[in-house]
């Protein structure tokens, strides 16, 4: 702690430190800075920049600060896992494009409407503490959010689900493979019945339902990207220091 | 009352203080803790308008006292704050 201080006290501008400096040294020793104290500290010498640094240093510290802000942000943002399954489904011979798409887009609405998501929360035991203070199209609608399913080259789906919890978010991916193939599987079913019904001899568009590649526990977070929001805290941090520089007040007089 | 410039001229109003003992005083009479970036920007800014002055010290401990500026400074700013709190207080008591 008393290495960043030292560091942040050096953000001052010269000029104050030779005024105020030995006197701050001591003030600091006597309260035993905190965190709060931190940002106070870095706040004061943003002010003490704006008021009588160079271009070049109010620059450098508003850049600092931003990556500083930025950065202790991040960290308080939680991690996010991804875990995906890639699954085979394959369209029957002789199936148009449009007809296999159109099959797909009933199939995903299908996995993805409300009883079949109800069933995956209950039985993953997701979201409970949103689940028991909001509305549960709320808490479907996040989970709708948390889940990626996309077409991977002409005859499989990604599909992704992005949770807090490693191992959770890898059942949940898994628990959504199941329900995609069960749900091919029964709409192809009914598909079927209802051609024997009405005596058609069109054949069924979705043959072949399999499980490419089963989840591996994510062993990093995909979220928050620290590094990038830390690189935008630099580069916001120096923007806002140009407009500083610029509109700043006239410089405070030497002190005696 | 937050402000750190009328805090720490109250604060010097009673008697000549070095930083620590402001922070000290400000935390028992504002019940407000003025970080050390906070007082010291205030302290710039007072010494600046001449509000307040260092004395000599023997150690490293700078103190600090108010000057007559200060004093009239802060009996403006006090008294333009004691008509708000009145007149509040009188409008609380008629609703």
């Amino acid at each position: 702690m008393k290495r960043v201080i030292r560091w942040i006290v050096g953000l001052y501008p010269a000029r104050w430190r030779r005024r105020y400096g030995v006197e701050f040294d001591d003030l600091l020793e006597d309260i035993r800075p905190g965190w709060r104290d931190l940002f106070d500290l870095l706040r004061g010498a943003l002010e003490m920049q704006i008021a009588m640094g160079t271009f070049g240093k109010i620059l450098a510290v508003f850049g600092v600060s931003g990556a500083l802000i930025a950065g202790a942000v991040s960290l308080t943002l939680p991690d996010r896992y991804r875990s995906s399954v890639l699954v085979r489904v394959q369209k029957t011979q002789g199936v148009t494009a449009d007809a296999y798409h159109s099959e797909l887009d009933g199939l995903l609405r299908d996995v993805l409407d409300h009883k079949s998501l109800v069933g995956i929360m209950e039985r993953e035991r997701l979201y409970e503490r949103e689940r028991a203070s909001k509305p549960v199209d709320d808490v479907i609608n996040k989970m709708r959010n948390d889940i990626s399913i996309k077409l991977m080259g002409s005859d499989a789906l990604r599909v992704s689900f992005d949770g807090s919890d490693a191992a959770r978010a890898r059942e949940t991916a898994n628990a959504l493979a199941d329900t995609l193939i069960e749900t091919a599987l029964h709409r192809a079913e009914d598909a079927a019945l209802h051609r024997a019904e009405a005596g058609t001899l069109a054949t069924t568009i979705l043959q072949r339902f399999e499980i490419l590649e089963r989840p591996t526990m994510p062993q990093r977070p995909v979220r928050p990207n620290r590094i990038a929001m830390t690189g935008f805290g630099l580069c916001a941090g120096l923007l806002f220091g140009v407009f500083a520089a610029l509109v700043r007040r006239a410089p405070l007089t030497s002190a005696p | 009352m937050s402000d750190p410039i009328l805090l720490v001229l109250a604060s010097l109003a009673e008697g000549n203080k070095h930083g620590y003992a402001m922070m000290e005083d400000i935390q028992v009479f504002a019940n407000i803790r003025l970080g050390p970036g906070t007082l010291y920007g205030a302290i710039t800014r007072l010494e600046q308008r001449g509000w307040i002055r260092p004395l000599a010290s023997p150690d490293r401990r700078q103190p600090y006292c108010i000057t007559a500026a200060g004093r009239q400074h802060l009996a403006a700013q006090l008294a333009s704050l004691g008509q708000v709190v009145r007149t509040g207080l009188a409008r609380l008591k008629q609703a």
